[in-house]
């Protein structure tokens, strides 16, 4: 058995991030620039960026080279270590993962660790992008097919309909219409839902995140120097990460990765699914949302639906989830997502969240993503577990 | 078969071969492996015949697709008779004939064309009684 935990070794002293968007304006560069200015700035008593020991840089398709300088580039931080990690929908949140462990250990006092993905640019989004010429691969599947496979299997196997995962969109846009940060901030209907184009059967439009740019920033430090920084940090107490795959086996009814990623985070953070007060977890598909309820161990299978009907997972609920109005609304860049969910919780945890605070006066915060990987989602789960001082 | 990705599987893929591990019974496909996924462990496998029929999983109906596709496009996850897992188009079936449980057939069809060259592979079509 391992001998080390990371609970309560790291602090968040620090978070900010860009108002997600179609940034044609920005840069790849000019958007790490203003999410680290943001981070900085978010420090209550202040950080010189010479303290910076180290960084790391989450990103899936960064527009020139893929080293960790342009990091460097976009902050003036040379001379220090930067690594670059991409792990599909888990960049971002294995970035922060592995900038735990270096200053968990000791190796570094302050780390800061930026997610960014520049997705507008190119104009195609992820479905240009599929793996087309692929014998066994599965020629013709796209992201929201590998989702969709997933929303037919539970639809059929729990006799859920599409008028009832539509309750997912409907809450998150709620959310989003209110928050600053995101690409989308418009309300819709379940007959809004209902009545969009099919993208891949049985998700439509309003089922799917949008194709979005964004960035966002955090930096951590060794738990005992936090009041240095701010009187309000907020703990790492548990994380976890898994792979996986459905051509192991299994109904595609869940995804396996977030149930052992989860059970190596609460485990390490003590807790269990009930004392998490607020969760940012991954909806890039409306179904999406719905399983992971399940295997974050929030509803027992097949039960999640419940959660929204009866308004636990509400922004005003006992257990708000994606108050920032999550992927769907708040769009999904992929590097920078784990990030700004981390920055959301960072907020939410020291009541500083504004219009989407929840009212539960949370302790303990989730952070989640799923992602894909040899053509297949449910590939890599990554889960965080934060907890006020 | 003349890019390398394709010709590595070529035999595989003519023939619907898999490879089943001798400890589990995972069925292995399109490449021989020496380690298994549900052993979690280096392991034996023997060469199979996949067989032709299997049973979807789930599936989509694929909407949006890049240039090239006709939509809309009934995809699925088959299990085939003989323990393999595969994704595969479905055709001679309308969308709304589809269902998880459905029976279906392997077809040898042409699947793409590559620069010029035309590349064969398996479609599946519901097997009719
Ligand atoms: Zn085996």
């Amino acid at each position: 058995m391992a001998q080390h935990s990371l609970r309560n070794k790291v602090a968040i002293i620090g978070a900010g991030m860009i108002k997600f968007g179609e940034l044609f304006d920005k840069s790849f560069e000019t958007m790490i620039e203003e999410a680290y200015l943001n981070a900085l700035k978010s420090v209550d008593k202040g950080l010189d960026p010479k303290e910076i020991e180290a960084a790391w840089l989450g990103t899936l398709y960064p527009p020139q080279g893929n080293s960790g300088v342009l990091l460097s580039f976009a902050t003036g931080l040379f001379g220090i270590p930067v690594t670059r990690v991409e792990n599909a929908c888990a960049t971002g949140s294995d970035a922060f993962r592995n900038a735990c462990f270096a200053v968990a250990l000791g190796l570094y006092d302050v780390a800061l660790v930026v997610g960014v993905e520049k997705m507008r640019d190119d104009g195609g989004g992820l479905i240009q992008r599929t793996a087309v010429k692929q014998l066994w691969g599965g020629r013709g599947v796209t992201m929201p097919a590998f989702f969709g496979l997933h929303a037919t299997a539970y639809m059929h196997k729990y006799k859920i309909s599409r008028e009832e995962i539509a309750l997912v969109s409907v809450k998150n846009h709620r959310n989003g219409a209110l928050y600053p940060y995101a690409h989308y901030r418009f309300e819709c209907s379940v007959e809004d839902v209902l009545k969009a184009p099919y993208i891949s059967y049985p998700l439509g439009l309003y089922d799917c995140c949008p194709v979005t740019d964004g960035a966002a920033a955090v930096l951590i430090c060794r738990a005992e120097l936090a009041s240095q920084y701010t009187d309000k940090p907020v703990f790492v107490l548990g994380s976890g990460l898994a792979t996986e795959t459905f051509f192991r086996g299994g109904d595609l009814t869940s995804f396996p990765a977030t149930r052992y990623a989860a059970q190596q985070a609460y485990e390490m953070a003590g807790v269990s699914p009930d004392d998490i007060d607020v969760a940012e977890i991954h909806d890039c598909f409306s179904i999406t949302e719905l399983i992971s309820y399940e295997d974050l161990g929030f509803a027992p299978p097949g039960q999640g639906i419940a959660l929204l009907k009866e308004g636990i997972v509400q922004l005003e609920g006992s257990k708000p989830i994606n108050p920032s109005g999550g992927l769907l609304a708040k769009g999904h860049p992929i590097g920078a997502t784990g990030v700004a969910q981390i920055v959301e919780l960072f907020e939410q945890l020291r009541g500083q969240a504004g219009p989407v605070q929840v009212k539960n006066n949370p302790q303990l915060a989730l952070q989640h993503n799923i992602g894909i990987g040899r053509t297949a989602t449910g590939s890599v789960s990554c889960v965080h577990i934060l907890g006020r001082g | 078969m003349h890019t390398p990705p394709v010709w590595r599987i070529a035999r595989e893929n003519a023939r619907l071969i898999g490879y089943r591990c001798r400890r589990c019974g995972f069925v292995e496909f399109p490449e021989p492996r020496k380690t298994c996924k549900r052993c979690r462990a280096p392991a034996e496998f023997e060469e199979i015949s996949m067989g032709t029929r299997g049973k979807i999983v789930s599936f989509v109906v694929q909407h949006r697709l890049p240039e090239g596709f006709e939509t809309p496009l009934p995809l699925a996850v088959i299990d085939l008779e003989n323990g393999a897992r595969v994704y595969g188009q479905i055709v001679e079936c309308k969308p709304e004939e589809l269902t998880v449980g459905l029976e279906v057939e392997a077809d040898f069809r042409v699947f793409y064309d590559d620069a010029g060259l035309r590349v064969y592979s398996y479609k599946f079509h519901p097997v009719r009684g």
